[in-house]
């Protein structure tokens, strides 16, 4: 069994507007080295947000910090939320400055375990590991329809295959869409863009956001899901995120499976993934459609040069086209294009999270 | 050897110091609503403090009104609830705004709370040009480290600029910008790291507002920084006097100020994340060498903690023990009658200059990333900051960092000491007394006057003076940063967090 089939799955979330998450930051590395795969929502999320975002990643275990002072409200609400979505992780985790006469009632609201001040980060991990020892499918009564596409996905992440198979039969409602570049292009951006774009065209999208995990025995940080707006109707909009444990592939495996299954319930499906290497899914069959992001100042000449995407991708989005240099950069782009591709030159689109025509024809160039 | 008061200030910026004039007592506070804040300030002026210090909840520092759907459970917790003009004016009841000066520690929604200040001394029958205080208004710590940004950075620092220019005008008394490390420090960085990153912010601040037509020389004179001060006593010494040199050098080399101009004034606040919910009491022992520390190293004003803040605000009894501490220094210890007492100690003078080396190299490699602004965005110096804070925990869990009472003389089965709690109806109260507000006023005027801050927005007016009308017509917090949103947006974060 492969690592990512093992490690418990936490998301580590901020609620209410409290802007201090030294706390959070640090107890997100400190469980990344105590091996889980952590995600952390960022600052300022409601309850919604962390319910959905919680629910559609399906963690294991969710931390909730509170520093303010306005825990008794903000946890509270956020159990209602996660009520209305008839969804709940193994593990319900609360930290920060709570006073110890309200764990209590925290624990009669449903959360196993309260952080207080000066818990140390080895006790966190240990008390999780005890009683979430590794990442698990759970049997959920929801009926909303995206809270069992995220349960079928962990199947398919865990298993490999689904119970129902026919979920899986592929019925190419949309197309797939591989969105492949280098750390730093600005690809969550780009998505983010998307999101936003899809949900003012009323189109449902799904995004599929591949991280690399940290070095070997450590988890890794899904910190994507950051850069991407929370949409307020995850019917249309679902990101989820996957651990990368083979860094040199840059995807992971069974997300063919999972893009099929999401293909078959949204409009877009987004594959997200990083480097530009040599890797076999470029032009896998579940592929519709591969784009490779570049952006200036993150590469040389030589190392366009060697990008096997650009041999076979179908678009070359080039972003950040706001910056100075851009004009050189892209027409160190044109040429390396030209020696590789010669006839077959792929689609090039410029484009600014400024200029928001350009990312109207990036949206449009992906159906 | 250099003397005090003598340019690059490295031993204090004025010759005397407390010889002449003692540091500043300015006594964090507010909670609750605008009467119990103002009980509080009441009591911070009869105890002595000679200055006020304004904490706001989070919804009014995020320009939200107490009746939004994300103040649920936030009205009155880390400061107080300011919705209105008129909550103002209960906090100030009975305080001469032409006598005392007050800070304020509020950034994105900065230039409003500024104009209802201004309106209610305006009421008192002050002169603007008699008002005195600070606001913090330093919007990039915010990204860095402390999170309450509204708008994105080039609309925030349009704002500032603004802020700068008509205050210079119309309230030149009043300090428009508190360049802050506290709470990059508190975030997790290195004393080193602090300094860097809060006197790289200053320079963008003074580049851009000499940029806007701002005279070099005001715009020196006029910032000023807030500093933390944490438990490595020597350290922080160093720190201090550090950051007066290479802000003065900065300020003459690129921006050719003169020597006056050259001084950095600061506050400062005893470290917060250095105080331990366990066995509260020792708190007050590291708060009393906090504060000497910064007395050592020249502070213009001084904010102590109370004990039990690491568990929620302080109490009445814990907030007089803490400004106690200063005044025991002050009064008791023969201190201010010296000025840098440690010029010319061998460690302090080469901890100074080894301080220093570590800043300018800290400043090549944020200058080889393109500036503060691309390292915020890129949430570089944010994973500076969190790796450091990371660091620090991994070397209390290992013993290797000390702390009494956490992970040395520990004591099992401490008692759960008193906190301090705030009255859970003071929220239905806040939002009853605001829609009431909200019904009795003229709302044609409301609603032009918002739209005219919008429409100012899209210009490159300066946006001061159309708040200052809004605040008139009775318009609130909420809904005059809503009016900015409309064209200005909202500012959405990179995390900071690296896989390294």
């Amino acid at each position: 069994m492969s690592k990512e089939k093992i490690t418990p799955r936490i998301m580590i979330a901020k609620p209410g507007l409290d802007g201090h998450d030294r706390g959070a930051v640090v107890v997100v590395q400190g469980l990344r080295d105590e091996g889980f795969d952590v995600i952390y929502t960022g600052l300022r999320r409601t309850a919604k947000e962390i319910a959905i975002a919680a629910a559609q990643e399906d963690v294991d275990v969710l931390g909730l910090s509170v520093l303010s002072g306005a825990h008794m409200t903000v946890l509270s609400t956020i159990l209602e939320e996660l009520d209305k979505l008839f969804w709940r992780p193994s593990l319900l985790v609360a930290g920060g400055i709570i006073p110890a006469k309200d764990e209590a009632s925290l624990k009669k609201l449903g959360f196993d375990l309260i952080f207080g001040p000066g818990t140390s980060l080895k006790d966190i991990g240990e008390n999780i590991r005890k009683n979430v020892p590794s990442r698990c499918i759970r049997k959920n009564s929801s009926k909303i329809p995206w809270v069992q596409t995220s349960a079928h996905l962990t199947e398919l992440e865990l298993n490999g295959v689904l119970e129902n198979e026919s979920l899986l039969k592929p019925n190419k409602k949309s197309r797939i869409v591989l969105l492949s570049g280098q750390g730093g292009v600005g690809k969550s951006t780009l998505i983010g863009e998307f999101i936003q774009t899809a949900s003012k065209q009323n189109k449902s999208i799904a995004v599929i956001a591949n991280d690399p995990s940290g070095a070997q025995g450590r988890g890794a940080i899904l910190a994507d899901r950051l850069r991407m707006p929370m949409d307020k109707s995850p019917e249309k909009c679902l990101i989820r995120s996957i651990p990368v444990s083979d860094a040199s592939l840059g995807i992971s495996k069974e997300v063919g499976s999972m893009a099929t299954l999401l293909s078959n319930e949204y409009d877009l499906v987004i594959v997200e993934t990083l480097g530009l290497g040599q890797h076999q899914y470029l032009e896998a069959d579940w592929v519709d459609l591969s784009i490779a992001v570049v952006a200036p100042g993150t590469g040389d000449h030589w190392q366009l040069r060697k990008s096997a995407i650009l041999d076979v991708c179908d678009h070359i989005f080039i972003t950040k086209s706001d910056t100075p240099n851009f004009e050189v950069f892209q027409n160190d782009v044109t040429e390396v294009l030209h020696d590789k591709r010669k006839d077959k030159m792929p689609t090039i689109i410029s484009v600014s999270q400024k200029d928001k025509e350009s990312i109207l024809i990036a949206f449009k160039s992906l159906f | 050897m250099d003397q005090p008061g003598e340019f690059p200030y490295r031993r204090g910026i004025y010759p005397e110091m407390y010889r002449q004039r003692t540091w500043t007592m300015r006594q964090y506070s507010g909670f609750g609503g605008p009467k119990e804040t103002n009980q509080r300030f009441k009591e911070v002026i009869k105890g002595g403090g000679t200055g006020l210090s304004m904490a706001f909840d989070l919804p009014t520092q995020l320009g939200l009104d107490s009746d939004h759907e994300l103040s649920l459970g936030e009205v009155g917790r880390t400061g107080v609830a300011i919705d209105t003009v008129d909550d103002l004016r209960l906090a100030f009841d009975e305080i001469n705004l032409g006598e005392i000066s007050t800070s304020m520690t509020i950034n994105s929604s900065a230039s409003v709370l500024l104009v209802y200040y201004l309106l209610v001394a305006q009421e008192q029958g002050v002169d603007w040009k008699d008002v005195r205080g600070t606001i913090q208004n330093d919007i990039l710590k915010e990204y860095i480290a402390r999170g309450t940004y509204i708008y994105p950075p080039e609309e925030s620092l349009r704002i500032i600029t603004d802020l700068f220019s008509w205050c210079d005008t119309n309230v030149p008394r009043f300090n428009v910008i508190s360049v802050s490390g506290y709470h990059i420090r508190e975030a997790g960085a290195t004393a080193v790291q602090e300094l860097a990153f809060t006197l790289a912010n200053g320079r963008e601040y003074m580049r851009r507002l000499i940029a806007s037509g701002q005279d070099a020389n005001r715009v020196g004179q006029q910032i000023s920084f807030f500093f933390s001060v944490d438990n490595g006593l020597l350290e922080e010494v160093a720190k201090f006097r550090a950051a007066r040199i290479l802000w003065a050098e900065l300020l003459k080399e690129e921006f050719n100020c003169n020597e006056d101009a050259c001084r950095l004034r600061f506050h400062c606040q005893t470290a917060g994340s250095a105080l331990t919910a366990q066995q509260p009491q020792n708190n007050a022992v590291r708060v009393a060498l906090q504060a000497l520390s910064s007395v050592f190293g020249g502070t213009q004003s001084l904010h102590t903690n109370s004990i039990d803040e690491a568990l929620g605000l302080p109490t009445a009894d814990s907030a007089r023990l803490a400004l106690r501490t200063q005044q025991i220094i002050s009064e008791e210890s023969g201190l201010t009658n010296h000025v840098d007492p440690f010029g010319g100690s061998y460690v302090v003078e080469e901890m100074t200059d080894k301080c220093m080396a570590e800043v300018k190299e800290l400043w090549k490699r944020i200058d080889e990333k393109g500036g503060v602004l691309a390292g915020i965005d890129s949430g570089l110096i944010q994973s500076w900051i969190q790796g450091s804070a990371y660091k620090i925990q991994k070397e209390i869990e290992s013993g290797e960092r000390k702390i009494v009472g956490v992970n040395s003389f520990k004591e099992e089965n401490e008692a759960a000491p008193d906190i301090f709690e705030i009255d859970a109806a003071l929220e239905k109260e806040t939002v009853k007394r605001l829609t009431a507000y909200k019904k009795d006023r003229d709302q044609t005027k409301v609603q032009e006057a918002l739209k005219k801050i919008t429409q100012m927005a899209e210009t490159k007016e300066n946006i001061i003076p159309f708040i200052m009308e809004a605040g008139k017509a009775k318009a609130t917090v909420g809904e005059i940063c809503q009016a900015m949103k409309e064209v200005f947006n909202t500012y959405q974060p990179t995390s900071g967090l690296t896989y390294e």
